[in-house]
């Protein structure tokens, strides 16, 4: 790429840019594609991005605030914290925030939810007894029904006969 | 070859996991560790030592930049270097010498470090050639002569954060000179310089702090009233000494440290205190105390400036504008009064801003006008001032003139306003109240003392303590026309040499060189009721700090006169500055620290990274896209107690502690009414025991930091039936922080919730409880509404 030397406008524009060939400008929707200038001036003063270059009293940007304000964005759409991009990015070479870029993480996708199997058996009429597959406490599924009918026959019997007190 | 040792540097195992988390999980990127200040008061002496640490994480050697503030009347005595066990003491050079020697050391490897000052209270070190790995330390010395109060209170103010400095003018057409992350401008040549980037909301830089203040005092005289506005503290008391440090670890370098105390009563009187010098000369202070008021006040013109700019923000404006209500409150009707409030404009509740008669309707409409202000936009402090002083009659016989400002004082062309009051002088007197929690005092003492006025600085926590005095204290002076009897001192030592008024309430210090065979000094001057004349007889001390104060002084006075020179004159002047900065050793602008580790080259110190630290943004500032930082201000009372250092007590000695606190402070401490907030209190006890009963699993420090909590709040006057209730909670929070963590009962808890609420809230609201009953003005009083 060649030495770049723009205003803000122009370098918000390039970011843009990157970010599509790198393909993480819709990675998320929390992450304007482009920062507009309140958002370079509020990077700059964390130190994130380099000051501009001031020539004939126009700001001049270049390559470097380019690289970190891709870097600074596709940090953010792998879901980071400003902070925690401030870490990373604190002291970066820039060998090292090129490398940063080329080797960041893939989006933090939330895990699929493991598929679960449950079974279900009939332990009378209107009971069901819902075991999960593998979770459960160890019993062969049917052993488990068998069981469970017998304690709740146990249950409704002791109703019946002292109304819920059982000696 | 150089015959030097080189330093083999490992480089296996110095790189790291790229977009992941260096040298571990929650390991700080930033090369400053730690910070250890070390302050020794004698009288109103106070002696620094300043230790900042240095690390490097980082794979190749480091150069590392941290912009630091320091108390504004400090000077720096001393500079030194530690490496391992190698103690590198540091030179007094011409400015650019110093950058350059340091420069060539950095260049040839060695380890080099440079000490630069930027403004009176602001500093930037530079230490360059940490290897990687290394930690080296960086130590210097201040002494500073403390500002004093009438009533004998003395305040020792550590500033630990830059604030954020507004910065006006168009870029200039040039490199920058600093590191920062502002372009110099027209009005602020070196605004790169002064501002450093700032940590994002939510990242500890693991900057660990630690901070003792040591208060010599006679061994049977205590100190009363001591009070810390901002921090939790814990005292060691012995004969003669009390040790104050920080009660809590984990602090942040976010706000000033400040400490109140007053002088025991004998000791609160006139001082010519004399030292001496290796050549027999004798460096002096002389402490100045008001009369007291008697005398009619003349109707007043004030008019009030209060800074409404986007650094106000939040608590800053609400204490600003309760301040500014106060003194609405104060006027007499004969007074008249002009309220202005500015940003990159200024406001006023009229439509063309006049002096208008101090009329309740009038004095309703001001506070009306201040309770509606928030903040916004930038300081354009210079327009605005002109603005306000155009109000001011300049004919008005028996009328006395008064231009009040009210701000943080954060603007980064200080010396532009400051330049511009000393070509245009005007008839009003200039008084500055500073309302910050880390506030550029040193800028808003120069512009009261150009200004023939006084300065005030309150935290925002605290302002009510305040009101009052400020009240009393803003207004005409009690003696003017300071003059010295000649002969007592030597011709042209004086400083400041405009002889300062003085005014109700606040103490003065004149520095001078007493002439030999002198004993005492004499002064004479204009008070209320006709002549005022003063003899104070010379006391000898052995104090070498002296000579370093009395140059200090000397050397703002000669800024003073540099601001405004030209030609000749400016060089003469800039040249008499570096002569008394290295014949006393003091830091001033036109010179610079520095040393260079000349035995050891670092290997790879072509590959040296240059590190700005980011410094925390200020408590209680407010700034945009999340960056808020409210840190709550808690105004706590302490007690002389026992050493209580890392330890804190059992639990059954606090009432026998108690009772032993109450007699070391040799006087009582208001009783706390069984208000509101301790009924809130109970509450929370009430909502939280059983939790804390079960044995929650926080973690330790949060757990220790609730419990220093507790204790700071056991130490204070209050309801027996309270004070059982805390005492349980504390034995709770003792016996789980003696269990290993791994055995503390399961629990689910949020601790944030706990901690960041009601507690902390609690606390607060205990210590303005007591506020409240110590009375204020009634324009005060109509302010408790205001959303605190």
């Amino acid at each position: 790429m060649n030495e770049l030397r723009c205003d803000l406008g122009a370098l918000s524009a390039a970011v843009e840019r990157e970010l599509a060939r790198l393909g993480v400008a819709q990675a998320d929707g929390r992450v304007a594609a482009a920062p507009d200038a309140r958002a370079v001036r509020f990077y700059q003063g964390l130190g994130l991005v380099d000051r501009p270059a001031i020539r004939g009293r126009r700001a001049v940007y270049g390559e470097r605030q380019l690289r970190q304000l891709v870097a600074i964005k596709l940090l953010q759409s792998r879901g980071l914290a400003l902070a925690e991009i401030q870490r990373r990015l604190y002291g970066l070479s820039p060998a090292e925030l090129e490398q940063l870029i080329a080797t960041a993480p893939p989006p933090e996708k939330a895990p699929p939810p493991a598929a679960v199997s449950w079974s279900e058996v009939l332990l009378a009429p209107g009971v069901r007894l819902a075991i999960e597959a593998g979770a459960g406490p160890g019993l062969d599924p049917e052993e488990l029904a068998e069981r469970a009918r017998a304690a709740l026959a146990a249950l409704l019997l002791t109703e019946g006969d002292d109304g819920g007190r059982s000696a | 070859m150089t015959g030097l040792p080189m330093l083999e540097v490992d480089d296996a195992g110095a790189t790291r996991g790229l977009g992941e988390l260096r040298a571990g999980a929650g390991a700080s990127p930033f090369p400053l560790c730690a910070v250890d200040l070390k302050a020794r008061v004698a009288g109103l002496v106070a002696e620094v030592e300043l230790c900042q640490r240095f690390a490097n994480p980082f794979p190749d050697p480091v150069e590392a930049v941290y912009v630091f503030p320091l108390a504004g009347d400090a000077a720096v005595t001393s500079f030194e270097l530690r490496v391992g066990e190698r103690r590198l003491a540091g030179e007094l050079a011409e400015r650019a010498e110093a950058r350059r020697t340091y420069e060539e050391g950095l260049e040839a490897g060695h380890r080099a470090a440079l000490l630069e000052q930027e403004r009176d209270d602001l500093f930037t070190l530079q230490v360059g050639n940490v290897a990687p790995g290394e930690e080296v330390e960086v130590r210097l010395t201040t002494a500073e002569i403390l500002p004093y109060r009438a009533d004998g209170t003395a305040e020792l103010r550590l500033p630990l954060v830059a604030g954020i400095r507004y910065v006006p003018g168009a870029p200039l057409d040039r490199d920058d000179c600093g590191d920062g992350v502002e372009p110099d401008t027209d009005e602020v040549p070196d605004a790169s310089r002064i501002t450093p980037p700032r940590l994002a909301a939510g990242l500890d830089p693991g900057v660990g702090l630690s901070l003792s203040v040591e208060l010599l005092h006679g061994a049977g005289e205590g100190l009363a009233g001591l009070a810390c506005s901002q921090h939790a503290i814990c005292l060691a008391a012995a004969p003669g000494r009390t040790t104050v440090e920080l009660a809590r670890g984990g602090e942040r370098l976010d706000r000033d440290f400040v400490l109140r105390w007053r002088l025991a009563g004998a000791t609160v009187r006139p001082l010519l205190l004399a030292g001496r010098g290796p050549e027999g000369e004798r460096p002096a202070v002389l402490t100045l105390l008001p009369p007291p008021e008697t005398g009619h006040r003349r109707p007043r013109d004030v008019v009030f400036l209060v800074d409404r700019s986007g650094s106000m923000s939040g608590s800053k404006m609400i204490a600003a504008a309760r301040a500014g209500a106060a003194l609405l409150a104060s006027l007499a009707a004969t007074d008249r009064f002009a309220l202005l409030a500015f940003d990159n404009e200024v406001e006023s509740p009229d439509t063309s801003p006049a002096l208008h008669a101090a009329t309740p309707e009038a004095v309703a409409r001001g506070e009306r006008f201040l309770r509606k202000l928030e903040g916004r936009g930038g300081t354009e402090l210079l327009p605005a001032l002109k603005a306000a002083l155009r109000l001011v009659p300049t004919d008005d016989e028996g009328r006395d003139a008064l231009l009040v400002l009210l701000t943080d004082g954060e603007v980064a062309n200080d010396g532009a306003v400051l330049a511009h009051l000393q070509r245009h002088p005007s008839p009003a007197r200039i008084f500055t109240v500073g309302v910050d929690t880390a506030v550029n005092r040193p800028f808003l003492e120069r512009l009261a003392r150009l200004g023939r006025g006084s300065c005030r600085c309150v935290e925002p926590g605290a302002i009510d303590r305040a009101l009052g005095e400020l009240a009393r204290e803003i207004g005409t002076p009690l003696v003017e026309g300071l003059a010295l009897a000649d002969g007592a001192a030597l011709p042209g030592t004086v400083a400041p040499e405009h002889l300062p008024d003085l005014f109700a309430g606040q103490a003065a210090h004149l520095f001078l060189a007493l002439a030999p065979e002198a004993s005492a000094v004499a002064l004479t001057g204009r008070g209320r009721d006709g002549a005022w004349a003063l003899t104070v007889p010379a006391e000898e001390l052995d104090l070498p700090a002296l000579g370093a104060l009395w140059a200090r002084a000397r050397v703002r006075d000669l800024e003073d006169r540099f601001r405004l020179a030209e030609g000749e004159q400016r060089t003469a002047l800039r040249e008499e500055i570096v002569a008394l900065s290295c014949r006393h050793r003091i830091l001033t602008r036109f010179t610079a620290w520095v040393l260079v580790d000349r035995e050891e080259i670092v290997a790879g110190h072509e590959r040296r990274r240059r590190l700005v630290q980011p410094v925390e943004v200020p408590a209680e500032w407010e700034e945009g896209d999340g960056q808020a930082m409210a840190v709550p201000c808690c105004s706590y009372a302490a007690f002389s107690m026992p050493r209580i250092a890392r330890r804190i007590p059992r639990m059954d000695r606090l009432p026998a502690l108690r009772a032993k606190a109450r007699e070391a402070s040799g006087e009582a401490e208001p009783a706390l009414k069984l208000s509101r907030v301790l009924l809130d209190l109970r509450r929370w006890l009430e909502a939280n025991r059983p939790r804390l009963a079960a044995g929650a699993r926080l973690p330790t420090r949060q757990l220790a930091r609730l419990r220093d909590d507790l204790l700071t709040v056991l130490q204070r006057e209050m309801p027996d039936e309270v004070l059982d209730e805390l005492e349980r909670l504390f034995e709770a929070l003792e016996a789980l922080l003696d269990a290993p963590p791994r055995e503390r009962p399961l629990h689910a808890i949020q601790v944030e919730g706990l901690l960041a609420g009601p507690f902390v809230r609690l606390l607060i609201a205990l210590a303005e409880g007591e506020d409240e009953g110590k009375g204020g003005t009634a324009g005060a009083d109509r302010f408790w509404e205001a959303p605190v």
